[in-house]
């Protein structure tokens, strides 16, 4: 984990967002303090060029804990524990697939997704319908 | 042969065009796509940024999967790369035993028997088969843009190379199109930042869709990829419309050389 980590900064040299002026996780690992961890793609390069094998995924999963989310993320977040999917998907999709040709899709209900994660948060709102 | 398909939340809501391209190309090679009844988010950062909960939505989609006896089908980098990570947790009988306690309310079960690989590597398995299909060569000047979590990280990938990856260059080499070398075409688009930072994303957008200046078209093969480079390119060029670039989803491409319908 974090612990074996030189701060050679090869993380920070080939992160795209670090490249375009950015500050995210790698800015942490090669010792700087000014960085949020929410500014990453997930891409996985850093984590494919690190020689001490630090496992930056994880490090920056706990990072993002501590920080305050970007509204994105958060509405993101919601919809998955109100409906199931990171968007506000309800059955007017299948209007859509049916447009497409494609077939109609069962979802997941509501109920299902609060027996996964009752433990993520208050009872959410029921999702609600129409895109963003 | 069959695969349970699994077009995660971007692709379902937004890019039916992209489930659509995937099930005609993979038909015409005698591969069925089955539809997930009751799939979810596949629990990506959107989920794992809050919570350790990740893994039980993770787990429920391949237990779905591992029910119909299938292996999973992907086509976005994130859903590839979450549900990879989770089928590795899951061989630690301690995780399995937990995740399975919460699974058993909805009487499902996961053992990680369902494999999860995405479009491109199910097309490099029948590149043959697709090489025997082709009837109307491409004459265009394609750029590539690889997604980078269906390669990295490599050791939980297995597929190709995770920094300089040759799959998509094999297959659209087949439809005797001409490839234009962008330089960036292994580097992230950055449609993920567009959710921290705006600029930023279309910043590394604009990256892209200059470096492929002399294409006629941008192909790329994960929904992230194309909400930025394809949906979001007016915000990336502002008032230069004119430079408006084509983007296709890799199967669309592969479609129109198989001589399968456009939409
Ligand atoms: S590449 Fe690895 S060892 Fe070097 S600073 Fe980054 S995390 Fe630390
Ligand atoms: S995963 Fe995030 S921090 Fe690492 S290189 Fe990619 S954008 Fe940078």
């Amino acid at each position: 984990m974090i612990e074996q980590c030189t701060h050679c900064g090869l993380c920070r040299e080939v992160c795209l967002a670090e490249r375009l002026g950015g500050h995210t996780i790698t800015s942490l690992l090669s010792g700087g303090d000014e960085y949020s961890a929410w500014l990453c793609s997930c891409c996985q390069l850093c984590q494919e060029v690190c020689p001490e094998g630090v496992d930056i995924h994880a490090v920056m999963m706990a990072e993002r804990r501590l920080e305050p989310p970007p509204e994105p993320y958060r509405r993101g977040f919601e919809h998955v524990l109100r409906c199931g999917y990171a968007f506000p998907i309800s059955e007017e999709i299948n209007a859509l697939r049916a447009a497409y040709g494609l077939e109609p899709l069962e979802l997941v209900s509501a109920e299902r997704i609060w027996l996964l994660l009752d433990s993520c948060a208050d009872p959410a709102p029921p999702c609600p319908t129409g895109q963003e | 042969m069959k695969f349970a398909f699994y077009p995660g939340c971007l692709v379902l809501q937004r890019m039916p065009q992209y489930e659509l391209a995937t099930k005609r190309l993979l038909a015409a090679l005698g591969i069925g796509l089955q539809d997930i009844p009751q799939a979810a988010c596949c629990g990506a950062p959107i989920v794992e940024s809050f919570s350790d909960e990740w893994l039980t939505l993770a787990a429920y989609n391949l237990a779905l999967a591992e029910a119909m006896g299938l292996d999973i089908l992907t086509v976005c980098g994130s859903c590839t790369h979450t549900l990879r990570r989770a089928r590795r947790a899951l061989r630690e009988p301690d995780v399995r035993r937990r995740v399975n306690g919460r699974l058993a309310a909805l009487g499902l079960r996961v053992e990680g028997r369902s494999e999860v690989q995405h479009l491109l590597q199910v097309l490099m398995a029948h590149r043959q088969a697709l090489r025997e299909r082709i009837v109307s060569p491409l004459r265009l000047k394609v750029a590539l843009t690889y997604p980078c979590q269906v390669f990295r990280p490599g050791e939980l990938s297995g597929f190709d190379d995770p920094l300089r990856p040759q799959a998509m260059h094999d297959l659209v080499a087949l439809t005797g199109v001409e490839i234009v070398e962008t330089g960036v075409e292994y580097e992230c688009c950055g449609s993920t930042y567009m959710m921290s930072d705006e600029a930023l994303a279309l910043a590394a957008g604009r990256r892209k869709l200059e470096a492929s200046r002399g294409a006629d078209v941008l192909v790329d093969a994960c929904g992230n990829c194309h909400l930025l480079l394809e949906r979001m390119q007016h915000a990336i060029w502002g008032d230069q419309a004119a430079e408006r670039l084509p983007v296709l989803f890799l199967p669309q491409l592969l479609g129109l050389a198989l001589g399968l319908a456009p939409e």
